[in-house]
């Protein structure tokens, strides 16, 4: 089967060359044009923000990306969509590690004194959002471990999908219904802050740098879905061509006759 | 020509009747092969009765701010003003558990049952596997009706199991429990609800070679809910308080169930 998707490597899109003064544009109108906003408790130093909500938006995304094409493995019929799901879970586990990462950053600065702290304090709170996200961290690197172990790629795909699945039903779960049990408290996440707490410049920087982080994303994706599809066709032998293993062992007999 | 039911064997044929039978016949088969060999449920019972015991052993369960506390600060300086007067008269007994003892003790309770369960329940299909007896049992029985017969008899191991553990660890850690029908309701529903969530990872796992250190790291994402209603209704059970889990708990099983039912054949069909 010829792959009319895997394209040569002549030149990017144009939306790819739009990603440099993307993330230009996000870094200059985060320090230069967004003010100080007083909802936060050190405005100063949050302007991680512009960094660390879009990962946490985009690694939810993913995740349901790699759900959606696992379910279209089971019920569907085309066998690449387990490339589909793993890279696009890969992609999610890389987010939802910067995610945490920026997260443990920002809570350092907002909620434990800053620098004013010792330098191992403040970067956990057991926030109900932290929790959450350390979980499906967890579940991310399961899906990878039964990957790993599993040999037949049939069935990997297979478990893996279902896996993927249980997943995506156990995290909203996660993520509404635990935050109010009594021992998780009340999140001390400014939850008011994308709703109604921006001005009109951090507004625009905010949903500027999601388009942009989506990009990269996005770019990443498909470069990983670019690399499983020459995988396969290397794998795969080109119809009516000579098969080469055959050819080696065909050629001693001839010379001997 | 001949009709489809003659070319059916004759195990096949016999037990071609409802989806009930199909499932009642898995389900006595595990039980009869469990009774005969006890493999899980001595794997089950055994961790848990020593990983109680080393707890019960190590862990701190009564004391100062557990099952005592300080006196007001007046009485407490009359006391220490008569001569002798030792550390321990200026505490007394608290009248029930304290909420910090029914947090522990309920969180001990199901880290002990989740751990042991974990190493036990995969051993319904790691054991198809094993013996090579699983095609059979995909020719014979639907998918479902194998999903169900499974589920069932993990449920009823996890039954069991609750059943033996309930008296040493009321012996052993001396709970006073506040609401009783609350705490008996839990512990059973809790189990069950673990058993049901995991019975396809369980299926999982056995497809994946039986690796069953696997169980662990896939349990815990899909189990955490089950756990945290559990350890918390437990805990509030204990203690008196208000946080009744039982809706909760029973409608994320009841989601759980439903949808590895839709999956299941996905796992388990060649």
């Amino acid at each position: 089967m010829s792959s009319p998707n895997v394209k040569s490597a002549g030149g990017l899109s144009p939306w790819k060359w739009l990603l440099l003064p993307g993330m230009v544009a996000v870094i200059l109108l985060s320090y230069l044009w967004a003010k100080d906003l007083p909802v936060f408790p050190s405005p100063k130093t949050a302007r991680i923000f512009f960094w660390h909500v879009p990962m946490a938006i985009l690694s939810m995304a993913w995740f349901f990306i790699a759900a959606f094409y696992s379910g279209r493995l089971l019920f569907g019929k085309d066998p690449f969509d387990d490339h589909r799901a793993s890279k696009a879970a890969e992609v999610g586990l890389l987010l939802t590690v910067l995610a945490t990462v920026t997260g443990a950053v920002f809570s350092k600065m907002q909620w434990a004194g800053g620098l004013n702290s010792p330098w191992y304090e403040g970067y956990w709170q057991w926030d109900p959002k932290q929790t959450a996200i350390a979980i499906v961290i967890v579940i991310f690197m399961a899906y990878f471990g039964l990957r790993m172990s599993i040999d037949n790629p049939t069935t990997r795909a297979r478990l893996s999908a279902v896996y993927a699945i249980l997943g995506a039903i156990a995290v909203p779960f996660l993520y509404y219904t635990l935050p109010h049990l009594p021992v998780f408290g009340t999140t001390i996440h400014p939850t008011d802050v994308i709703k109604q707490g921006m001005d009109s410049a951090y507004r625009s920087t905010f949903w500027l740098a999601n388009l942009v982080f989506f990009g990269f994303a996005l770019w990443a994706y498909q470069l990983q879905l670019r690399l499983a599809r020459l995988a396969e066709r290397r794998t795969e032998l080109p119809a009516g061509a000579a098969e080469p293993r055959f050819e080696a062992i065909r050629k001693p007999a001839t010379e001997q006759q | 020509m001949s009709s489809p039911a003659q070319t059916l064997p004759a195990s096949r044929a016999a037990t071609q009747g409802s989806w009930w039978s199909e499932v009642s016949a898995v389900l006595v088969k595990d039980v009869r092969s469990e009774l005969r060999t006890r493999a899980a449920l001595a794997t089950i019972l055994l961790f848990a009765l020593v990983v109680l015991l080393i707890v019960a052993l190590t862990v701190i369960t009564e004391g100062f701010g557990l099952t005592r506390e300080l006196l007001p600060a007046d009485e407490m300086r009359q006391i220490l003003q008569q001569p002798g007067a030792k550390a321990i008269d200026v505490t007394r007994a608290t009248t029930g558990t304290s909420v910090t003892r029914a947090s522990i003790l309920s969180g001990l309770y199901w880290v002990i049952l989740f751990f042991s369960a974990m190493a036990g329940l995969p051993r319904a299909f790691v054991k198809e596997e094993e013996m090579r007896t699983a095609p059979v049992l995909r020719l014979t029985a639907r998918p479902s009706a194998v999903f169900a017969g499974k589920l069932l008899f993990n449920a009823a191991l996890s039954l069991v199991v609750t059943a033996v553990l309930l008296l040493p660890f009321l012996f052993l850690f001396r709970p006073i429990v506040a609401d009783w029908p609350s705490f008996l309701l839990h512990l059973p529903l809790g189990a069950v609800g673990m058993a049901g969530a995991a019975t396809i990872l369980g299926a999982m796992v056995a497809r994946a070679g039986g690796k069953t250190y696997l169980m662990l790291p896939l349990s815990f994402p899909i189990l955490l809910p089950v756990l945290t209603f559990a350890i918390n209704g437990t805990a509030a059970a204990i203690s008196g308080n208000e946080g009744n889990q039982l809706l909760p708990l029973v409608s994320y099983v009841v989601l759980m169930v439903t949808v590895s039912s839709f999956l299941f054949e996905m796992v388990w069909s060649e």
